[in-house]
């Protein structure tokens, strides 16, 4: 039941491990490199424990949450719980701010999130699943149903205005909305260091595939812009 | 044909089509000229792979058998395969791969522009998703038409010669099935002459900006049946799920 143990884990908590692990391969990995083997630097445990920890709900939501009876109040808390969820690409907004999950519906007994794609594409949908279905086994749902839709498409412009501030403090480059006309040239995109819009497009894809990588003309720095979609 | 066959044969056509590209794109991966084109060309495979997956689940809704989008990819045979002969053909070299994208990307951009006002709730949202995809890469597409018609003697020969080798598969691509007459009418699908007429002027548009010419149309179309390069593809893309079926990873 919602709300009775807090904090369980289980089979879905050990998946969510080996996923988190495949997804970052460089923490774990010794790669050879150039004859040499290479190791990545270590992280200390604090900093792993940190970066790792899923994130738990504040002492008042917890309260809460023993608190609600009503169906509508358990699909609220389940609201909460997902906004604590950390793009796993870009840690600095979360999976509700990116705007994927849709719906939540609660009937006593089975809770099914409604969610859709950012992008037809993306390695990051598994984990985002993932990790939903771990966090909502943590609050004790078993009866999970995750329904992915495609209408209305998944888009940028719904990402708060919050969000694209810290994006930009966290030199990513939040998305611009160009021209609808797909043969229209694309927008400038400011710099998110220095602000100037003289920049250059380095290379359409990036790291990720949601990012493209620019250059500032002026104070050269070189940025990542989220793709507007 | 009942509307639901109609779009499930519509939905296989587009979704082979992604299918086929996307697997062709990946045979790029590690192979690129330099590093930025060779993540351009796996991410473009992502996409279309993507593309697929939603395109062919919907298909396989719609045929009502219970066949899952890995069933339609997989299980198969040569002869099933809806996609355009055009994104089967070889990465003979750069230019064919770009020069394929190119012809592709601006269809796709067109068809999705007017896929998003389907009376069809599904493929609207569909076209709205992937029309963001496909303008990302024609706007790179392009770009390299330019790049190479204008740069050197030795590449505008090149992306010259694969536009005028591949253009004789661009009709099938613009040709209407006579079972999509029906889904049109509905508003269901877009209309292909529109896309067509269309699909010529961009396309001759960024050909004459980079310096290339427009290839005549042939006379003799090339023959309807698949060629031998999607038959030694989909030997080694189905290969595994063939010899141990269900397999995981």
């Amino acid at each position: 039941m919602p709300g009775g143990e807090f904090y369980r884990r289980g089979a879905e908590a050990q998946k969510i491990l080996t996923l988190r692990a495949s997804y970052y391969p460089t923490l774990r990995a010794s790669v050879p490199l150039w004859g040499k083997t290479y190791s990545p630097p270590r992280l200390r445990t604090s900093a792993v424990k940190k970066t790792y920890s899923p994130p738990r709900l504040s002492a008042s939501a917890v309260k809460k949450l023993t608190m609600v009876t009503t169906l509508s109040g358990i699909e609220e808390l389940v609201w909460e719980r997902l906004s604590l969820i950390p793009d796993p690409e870009i840690p600095v907004i979360s999976i509700l701010e990116l705007g994927i999950v849709r719906d939540v519906h609660y009937d006593g007994e089975m809770l099914e999130i409604v969610i859709t794609p950012t992008y037809t594409g993306c390695p990051a949908m598994n984990l985002f699943v993932a990790e939903i279905k771990a966090a909502m086994h943590d609050q004790g749902f078993d009866n999970l149903k995750i329904t992915t839709v495609y209408s209305p498409a998944w888009t940028t412009d719904l990402i708060p205005a919050d969000a694209m501030e810290r994006l930009k403090k966290y030199g990513i480059a939040p998305p611009v909305k160009g021209s609808d006309d797909p043969f229209a040239p694309p927008p400038a995109i400011p710099c998110p260091h220095c602000g100037s819009e003289h920049t250059s497009l380095v290379s359409q894809f990036g790291a990720t595939a949601c990012k493209s990588l620019y250059t500032c003309d002026d104070c050269k720095e070189p940025f990542e812009y989220f793709k507007h979609f | 044909m009942t509307t639901n066959q109609a779009l499930y044969q519509y939905c296989l056509r587009l979704g082979d089509t992604n299918l086929i590209l996307g697997h062709r794109l990946s045979e790029m991966c590690s192979r690129g000229p330099m590093l930025e084109e060779d993540i351009a060309l796996t991410n473009f495979a992502l996409d279309h792979i993507g593309q697929a997956e939603a395109l062919l689940q919907y298909a396989g809704k719609l045929e009502g058998k219970g066949r899952s989008e890995d069933d339609l990819s997989y299980l198969r045979n040569v002869e099933e395969f809806e996609n355009f002969r055009l994104v089967e053909q070889p990465n003979t070299d750069f230019a064919y791969v770009i020069a394929r994208q190119f012809l592709v990307d601006v269809y796709q951009c067109l068809l999705y522009q007017k896929m998003q006002k389907s009376t069809d709730e599904t493929l609207a949202g569909m076209g709205s998703r992937f029309l963001k995809e496909s303008t990302y890469h024609l706007r790179h597409t392009s770009g390299w038409m330019e790049r190479l018609g204008l740069g050197t003697d030795e590449s505008k020969r090149r992306i010259q010669q694969a536009i005028s080798d591949l253009w004789q598969f661009t009709p099938e691509m613009l040709t209407a099935k006579s079972y999509e007459k029906e889904l049109e009418a509905q508003g269901i699908i877009p209309d292909a002459e529109e896309i067509a007429l269309d699909w010529l002027v961009q396309v001759v548009r960024v050909l004459s900006r980079s310096g290339l010419h427009k290839p005549q149309d042939v006379a003799v179309p090339p023959p309807i049946s698949h060629s031998d390069h999607l038959v030694r593809m989909l030997a080694e893309m189905q290969y595994l799920q063939r010899t141990y079926p269900d397999a995981r990873w």
